[in-house]
């Protein structure tokens, strides 16, 4: 059994070809057009809470984004191809509802929920990474705005994102906790993306 | 067109040696476009080049893309191409090959193939019903039994369904050079039409025992992973030029023409099914079935070749 198992290479358990992929990020964008602005919108509304020291409605802010994410691109699009997007869909949904519990649970707002120096650097550039510059990536790369890949919709920019204003809004063993689905899913794709690289 | 068939027929192509069945399989026809077929049980012949639908034939409900692949499709049959190979593990491929019929209207010469996979539970009826409405089909040529998966609830369900014609042929699976032992011991003790398993140019594990008793029992072998998962035929397409000796030998003007030809010129292989998403690398596919194919001397010259690179 441990034999079959180690005879399977990484792209034997991506069912799909990598234009059947990026029609689906296009699809997406198709059927949601102009949400994009205000997917946008909404993320840089919460980045400016963070940045200002307002973490509670920051996260609160962060949450329906995982939910529409969770249920657009992965439930209804991308289960279509792949059997495992209906559980990354309900892991999309669960990192919005651990969002919403630790901003409920966040105390009211004072000089020290604003970010040190460091937190407010690295933070910033990773949410401004993902919220304006990973739609960049599709017509730099040739591929013209429709490929692009936006916050709120399309699960990698709202990861990456997400972990960005994690690192502002959270301290300790919370930080950890709020970005290991972030994380996990970035591990996903990328290993999606190594999988289908010719 | 009908090929006769039989165990007889087989085990003399056995009997009298592999080196001479590669010279000329007495049982190899080619039908009125040049497209080779090879026979299966119960008399038919069966194109040596078919189609599989892994990966490329997953488009969920994408029309632009379900179109396209009924571009392929209708290029298949086109070129004289016979079996679809599908499975439910192949996500919306079934459902693509509905609307592809369905554009198309239903090809005489197509040879449906499928599989039911686990949980078994009662259920092989069930799924193949459920594949056949999503194939808009009202019945399969083929149904196997996926990765060997509960395979001995599927096979006497399958057994019972061809006897009583609601489908033509019974088969089994496996990929990746996976579970032989067990393969060879089902293939020894049932009674199979069809065998599907990996075979290519740099997998040919089933040459020693698996692919010697399909030949001896008189089992169809389809052969999965022509391309090894595309990676073959892209990096030999990116690297090497297709060597002069095998264009004049073996009509090898491609690398698919290479590594198709040395596949389903093994007198076991029946057919090799090839998965694309474009019409102009079918055609190329397709053009593989034809005259000439390598013989034996060929073959060993293949082999030595891709090992040299």
């Amino acid at each position: 059994m441990i034999d079959d198992w180690l005879s399977y290479r990484l792209e034997d358990f991506i069912p799909f070809t990598p234009e059947v992929y990026f029609r689906l990020i296009e699809r997406v964008n198709e059927a949601w057009w102009p949400v994009q602005f205000v997917a946008i919108a909404l993320g840089l509304a919460t980045l400016i809470l963070a940045v200002r020291g307002n973490p509670r409605w920051a996260l609160a802010l962060l949450a329906p984004a995982w939910i529409f994410s969770g249920i657009v691109f992965h439930l209804q699009h991308y289960a279509e191809i792949n059997v495992a997007a209906t559980w990354f869909g309900y892991m999309f949904i669960a990192q919005a509802a651990l969002l919403l519990v630790l901003a409920v649970a966040m105390g009211k707002p004072d000089r020290s929920s604003r970010p040190g120096r460091w937190r407010m650097s690295v933070g910033a550039t990773i949410s401004v990474a993902g919220l304006l510059a990973w739609p960049l990536i599709s017509p730099i790369r040739g591929d013209g705005w429709i490929q692009s890949e936006f916050f709120a919709l399309h699960p990698d920019p709202t990861a990456l994102a997400t972990i960005g204003l994690i690192v502002l809004c959270l301290r300790g063993f919370k930080t950890g906790l709020a970005a290991l689905i972030p994380i996990i899913w970035g591990a996903i794709s990328i290993l999606t993306l190594i999988a289908m690289a010719p | 067109m009908s090929i006769r068939y039989s165990r007889r027929n087989a085990l003399k192509v056995f009997g009298i040696g592999m080196a001479g069945a590669w010279l000329a399989p007495p049982l190899v026809l080619a039908d009125s476009n040049g497209m080779l077929k090879k026979p299966i049980p119960g008399g038919d012949g069966l194109p040596v080049i078919g189609l599989g639908t892994w990966r490329v034939f997953n488009v969920g409900t994408d029309e632009q893309l379900m179109d396209a692949r009924a571009e392929v499709v209708w290029a298949f049959f086109e070129h004289g191409g016979g079996m679809v190979d599908s499975s439910p593990m192949y996500g919306s491929a079934p459902d693509v090959m509905g609307h592809a019929l369905d554009k198309l209207g239903h090809p005489d010469n197509i040879y449906s193939a499928e599989k039911v996979w686990s949980p078994a539970g009662g259920s092989t009826r069930e799924q193949i019903d459920d594949l056949a409405a999503r194939w808009r089909v009202d019945r399969f040529d083929l149904v196997q039994v996926h990765n060997l998966t509960d395979w001995r609830d599927h096979l006497e369900v399958l057994k019972q369904m061809k006897a009583d014609g609601e489908i033509r042929h019974v088969g089994i699976t496996t990929s990746h050079g996976r579970r032989h032992g067990q393969f060879e011991e089902i293939m020894q003790n049932h009674e199979l039409d069809f065998i599907q398993l990996t075979y290519n140019i740099t997998h040919r594990q089933v040459e020693d025992r698996l692919l010697p008793m399909a030949l001896e029992k008189g089992i169809a072998v389809i052969a999965n992973r022509p391309y090894d998962g595309g990676s073959l035929i892209r990096d030999l397409k990116r690297r090497h030029e297709v060597p002069e000796w095998a264009k004049e030998e073996c009509g090898c003007t491609t690398w698919a023409d290479f590594l198709l030809k040395f596949i389903v010129s093994h007198p076991a292989i029946t057919c090799a099914i090839p998965a694309t998403t474009r019409v102009e690398h079918l055609e190329e596919n397709m053009r593989a079935g034809h005259e000439p194919m390598p013989d034996q001397d060929a073959r060993r010259r293949m082999i030595e070749h891709i090992e040299s690179l």
